[in-house]
């Protein structure tokens, strides 16, 4: 019998690739933004409302994760954003292959911003880095203000935090601050966005930002 | 987690190390999984058998060495030191960094390997290409 040595992580292919997409994005000057969030948690619905408002002519792209449909690709569709489905048929989450085959279907060289929206899922995407220079959270406040503690890792390891669905605050006895303050105390750096897509709260802060990204991608183009 | 999916990339990743040993048998595959990698070791043993049917590695048993959570504080400074979550057991504080227990590894793979094969291989020093 012989012992071998192999001492491997088991996610060095994804982040391998993942590495490889990073360094497409950068040379092409193309900021990447990963949305993570429950099923429902309202990330399609923030994409819809916030894309039509990004300003300065930045041209984006919108990669769809799911497990069945492409409706998701449709409604990004309909605001006039280009968009690309990826159906995983049962998989729990997006890796950076998956994501190296959506980026095949769209012209990098015209973009400056790609949103990739995770499968709907707040535990297994944490572990996959898909080349991303920001990964933000999207939790409602219908999701109840604890979701941050039960769910430390995906905050500890986001750049942002979108908390949605303010409107409901008053139905659910949850305030976005509080859902906030629980994520705040387990990664203090969090970027914090709070939007309502029914009142329009925080929809041009969050347009802003995107805006932000691709520029900031743009100048560093090669 | 979707501990069929990380099986799958465990099997690949052990076939593709033997691949120039076609007449290797691999009979363990060990792993070290940090306690708070996310990854369930029951659920990790129920799927590896699943996952290696069919490949060079079916049959082999899985060996599941859990890494516990030790941080090192960036506030108190203590550290490396065991935690039962991320946070200094000290002083409190979440301004730490993760030692160990995050692991998802594959650390040896056991063959049974003729001698011949042995002798003119890698496989004798230690090594193998993964």
């Amino acid at each position: 019998m012989v012992k071998v040595s192999l001492e491997k992580r088991v996610l060095s292919k994804n982040d391998r690739i993942a590495q490889k997409i990073r360094s497409q994005l950068h040379m092409k000057g193309v900021g990447c933004i990963n949305l993570i969030g429950s099923p429902g948690s309202g990330k399609t619905a923030l994409l819809e409302a916030s894309l039509p408002r990004m300003s300065d002519g930045l041209r984006c792209a919108v990669i769809e994760g799911d497990v069945k449909t492409d409706r998701d690709m449709q409604r990004i569709a309909a605001v006039g954003v280009d968009a690309v489905q990826i159906e995983t048929g049962g998989g729990c989450h997006l890796d950076a292959e998956l994501v190296t085959k959506g980026l095949a279907k769209l012209p990098l060289g015209k973009l400056d911003l790609l949103i990739i929206e995770n499968v709907g899922n707040l535990i297994c995407p944490v572990a996959y880095d898909l080349g991303e220079d920001y990964r933000l959270i999207v939790v409602s406040v219908a999701e109840g203000e604890d979701k941050p503690l039960k769910y430390p890792s995906a905050f500890v390891s986001a750049s942002g935090i979108v908390v949605t669905k303010t409107d409901l605050s008053s139905y659910v006895d949850v305030e976005a601050s509080q859902v906030a303050a629980n994520a705040l105390s387990l990664n203090p750096k969090l970027k914090v966005f709070t939007t309502s897509t029914k009142t329009g709260e925080g929809i041009e802060e969050f347009a802003d930002f995107l805006v932000s990204v691709g520029k900031s991608a743009r100048s560093m183009r090669k | 987690m979707h501990e069929l999916s990380i099986a799958t990339e465990v099997v690949e990743i052990v076939t593709a190390s033997v691949a120039d040993y076609p007449a290797a048998k691999v009979r363990a595959v060990s792993l070290l999984i940090g306690t708070h990698s996310g990854v369930v070791p029951e659920a990790l043993e129920f799927c590896f058998p699943l996952a290696a049917e069919g490949t060079p590695v079916e049959g082999a048993a899985l060996q599941i060495e859990q890494v516990p959570l030790k941080i090192k504080c960036h506030n108190c400074g203590v550290g490396p030191v065991a935690a039962s979550s991320i946070q200094c057991p000290e002083c409190g504080s979440i301004n730490v960094s993760v030692e160990t227990g995050r692991e998802i590894e594959i650390s040896t793979i056991d063959l049974d390997v003729p001698d011949e094969v042995v002798a003119e291989s890698k496989l004798a020093s230690g090594g193998a290409n993964g």
